[in-house]
């Protein structure tokens, strides 16, 4: 057997060779014995192919158990038959129509990739035509969820922890963090982590859109462990910081959507304008929502919102217009 | 592009497993479930045909029937021991479980039967279960604000096909009305949209839901029954070019815009975007225009910069300040 079989044509290979074992395969045995393992590659080389290869069929869902031994050249591994199969989660044809409908809310995202592979699985024996139908003119999506998703739901299932340089909500400085991850959140069309920061170790809650560049995911498996209860609203809550009441003035026929979620007061009296009182709990979004009304809106209350937006209004005052088509640097 | 991996290792087993529990299957059949080609089915039994237990010796390897396979069918003689479908690995559960998750708060929101409503929550259950502790650490809430009534309604005419009169708040915050033919409706985990033919602008449109000041079913039918829906909450194509410069403090408004091309510059970040909407781009810079530098054309600049004194002017006005200090003497009061 020579070693430069296809990697899907050598994993398949030790698949069927370690459900067919009778006890277990050492290192040894799968190098000498598997097709496409090269049997004259040195230790070091070897190691790595394996190592890779452990990795893959664990995060497919192959239930590989490493048997420890006192001498290394002993350690053995075997499929843990009981857990193989996919069992209790057979499905029945309304049931994998859902999943088909749920997971088409991954669709032209990172995670497309991943939900088809479950179907695939989980479409095992089942022939019929998926009745799409059942959700009557409704078609879920999701909002890409940045290419953060994957290492974080990895991390999560591994039981590892997480480092990505992350962009601070306020400042917009960019730190390193390293975080044990316990959450992954969704929350008003917005991907979040909440875990254990472990620099200053309190929980603490991350925007996944504001994770800077690649995320590495480390540790051993099984060293973070996810704690059971964890008050996700709490401390999304604290990270938003309290609620305060804005009071603004509203000029007749502006700001529609401000005006429907705000409750309208008699004082005071602007000329021109209808004052209203919104709730604000510090977030951005409103502060850039009150500047694109631009002058149908005027912000009276509390003097750090009204600074925001003034803030705002200045920068917008600073965008140079340039008329010939930028040149790329 | 080539494929991952692990996407063809699962297939490669599922196939096994799948025609070992069902029987001979077309080619043609397996092709369409797995969604991919005849071509890619066949190569991948010609590989399965080679893989086997170690000795690769005949009686070893997984085996098809080649008379059948002539044929166009697949049939399994052999399967050493791949007859069960794998269980799902865990990134691939807690994927399933978080749409699952966000089906059901899309379906809670709307008006689906309470009986798909279960059917879903007890799916989740079932997954939950398969994956274990882990399960947990998946925490979705989907509750997107808007009335049953006018999802209702629009779910309504999009089955009978029929034209409906919106009241719409606009992006740019005007109040206009018009008659559309609903398509589909859909979800980006905040908002619901509407993808219909519009009649007064003779071209389809996506509608924010939670924007629809007033919703009526008309008894008339749809004309435009060809119309196919994009359903994308960002509007597509015949749009015209507009070069932004963002500065690297706005690095993570980059994200999130509607981007045609992405450059790192020196000064920041040069994006280039597709504009449908010119009352679109003048939000987008009266709403971040302290990370956006530089706007080519410029015309769009000058009227946000205008459109900006005119605003502050207003925080300076007599006026308004007075009514600020009211305020704070009120809050301040014990």
């Amino acid at each position: 057997m020579n070693g430069s079989l296809p990697a899907a044509e050598r994993l398949l290979n030790l698949v069927i060779a370690l459900r067919n074992t009778t006890g277990r395969m050492t290192r040894r045995e799968i190098q000498e014995k598997v097709a496409g393992y090269p049997r004259d590659a040195r230790p070091s080389a070897f190691e790595r192919m394996f190592e890779r290869d452990k990795e893959m069929l664990r995060d497919l869902g192959i239930p590989l158990i490493t048997e420890d031994a006192a001498h290394p050249e002993d350690v053995g591994y075997r499929i843990d038959h009981a857990s193989y199969s996919l069992g209790d989660v057979r499905l029945t044809p309304e049931e994998f129509s859902l999943v088909t409908i749920a997971t088409s809310l991954w669709r032209e995202t990172s995670v497309e990739s991943l939900s088809h592979r479950a179907l695939t699985k989980l479409r095992t024996g089942y022939h019929g035509q998926e009745d799409l139908q059942l959700l009557t003119g409704v078609v879920p999506s999701l909002r890409d969820v940045s290419g953060a998703y994957e290492p974080v739901v990895t991390a999560l299932a591994g039981g590892r922890s997480l480092r990505f340089t992350y962009r601070s909500a306020h400042s917009g400085s960019l730190r390193l963090r390293t975080v044990d991850p316990w959450r992954l959140v969704l929350r008003d069309g917005n991907w979040y982590l909440v875990g254990r920061d472990v620099d200053v170790d309190q929980p603490r809650v991350f925007k996944l859109s504001r994770i800077a560049g690649r995320v590495q995911v480390l540790g051993p498996p099984g060293s973070v462990d996810i704690p059971e209860v964890c008050d996700v609203d709490a401390l999304m809550g604290a990270a938003r910081g309290p609620s305060s009441v804005a009071v603004v003035g509203v000029r007749p026929g502006s700001a529609p959507r401000l005006v429907a979620r705000s409750t309208r007061v008699d004082q005071p009296v602007v000329d021109g304008f209808l004052t209203f009182e919104c709730l604000w709990h510090g977030e951005a979004q409103l502060v850039e929502e009150l500047a694109a009304y631009g002058d149908g809106v005027v912000v009276l209350s509390p003097p750090v919102l009204r600074d925001a937006v003034i803030a705002k209004l200045v920068g917008v005052t600073r965008v140079v217009g340039s008329q010939e088509g930028e040149r790329r640097g | 592009m080539a494929e991952r991996t692990p996407d063809r290792l699962a297939r490669l087993l599922a196939l096994v497993a799948h025609v070992s529990q069902s029987g001979p299957t077309p080619l043609s059949e397996l092709a369409r479930l797995y969604g991919t080609s005849s071509e890619q089915i066949r190569r991948d039994i010609n590989l399965l045909w080679v893989t086997g237990t170690p000795g690769y010796l005949p009686q070893d390897l997984i085996d098809f029937d080649a008379d059948a396979l002539e044929r166009g069918i697949v049939r399994v003689t052999q399967d050493r021991g791949l007859r069960e479908p794998l269980r799902l690995g865990p990134q691939e559960g807690l994927s399933v479980l978080a749409a699952l998750h966000a089906l059901r708060g899309i379906l809670a929101a709307g008006s689906a039967q309470s009986s798909v409503v279960a059917a879903v929550e007890q799916l989740e259950q079932k997954v939950a279960l398969s994956l274990g502790p882990v399960a947990r650490a998946i925490d979705i809430e989907v509750r997107p604000e808007v009335s049953p009534l006018t999802l209702q309604a629009l779910q309504e005419a999009i089955v009978e096909r029929r034209q409906v009169v919106l009241e719409y708040v606009d992006v740019a915050d005007r109040v206009t009305v018009r008659t559309v033919e609903p398509a589909a409706l859909f979800n980006d985990g905040e908002s619901f949209y509407l993808d219909a033919w519009c009649l007064t602008s003779g071209s389809g449109r996506v509608f924010r839901v939670d924007r629809m000041a007033h919703v009526e079913v008309l008894a008339s039918l749809a004309t435009q029954v060809d119309y196919r829906p994009s359903l994308s909450a960002v509007p597509r194509g015949e749009g015209h070019s507009v070069d932004v410069l963002v500065t690297e403090q706005g690095r993570w408004l980059v994200e999130e815009l509607p981007a045609r091309e992405v450059v790192d510059v020196a000064q920041g970040v040069l994006v280039r975007l597709d504009v449908v909407n010119d009352h679109w781009l003048n939000r987008l810079l009266l709403q971040h225009g302290d990370v956006i530098q530089r706007v080519s054309p410029s015309s769009a600049a000058d009227i946000a910069a205008a459109q900006a004194r005119t605003a502050l002017q207003l925080y300076t006005s007599d006026d308004i300040m007075r009514a600020a200090e009211q305020v704070r003497d009120e809050e301040g009061a014990p």
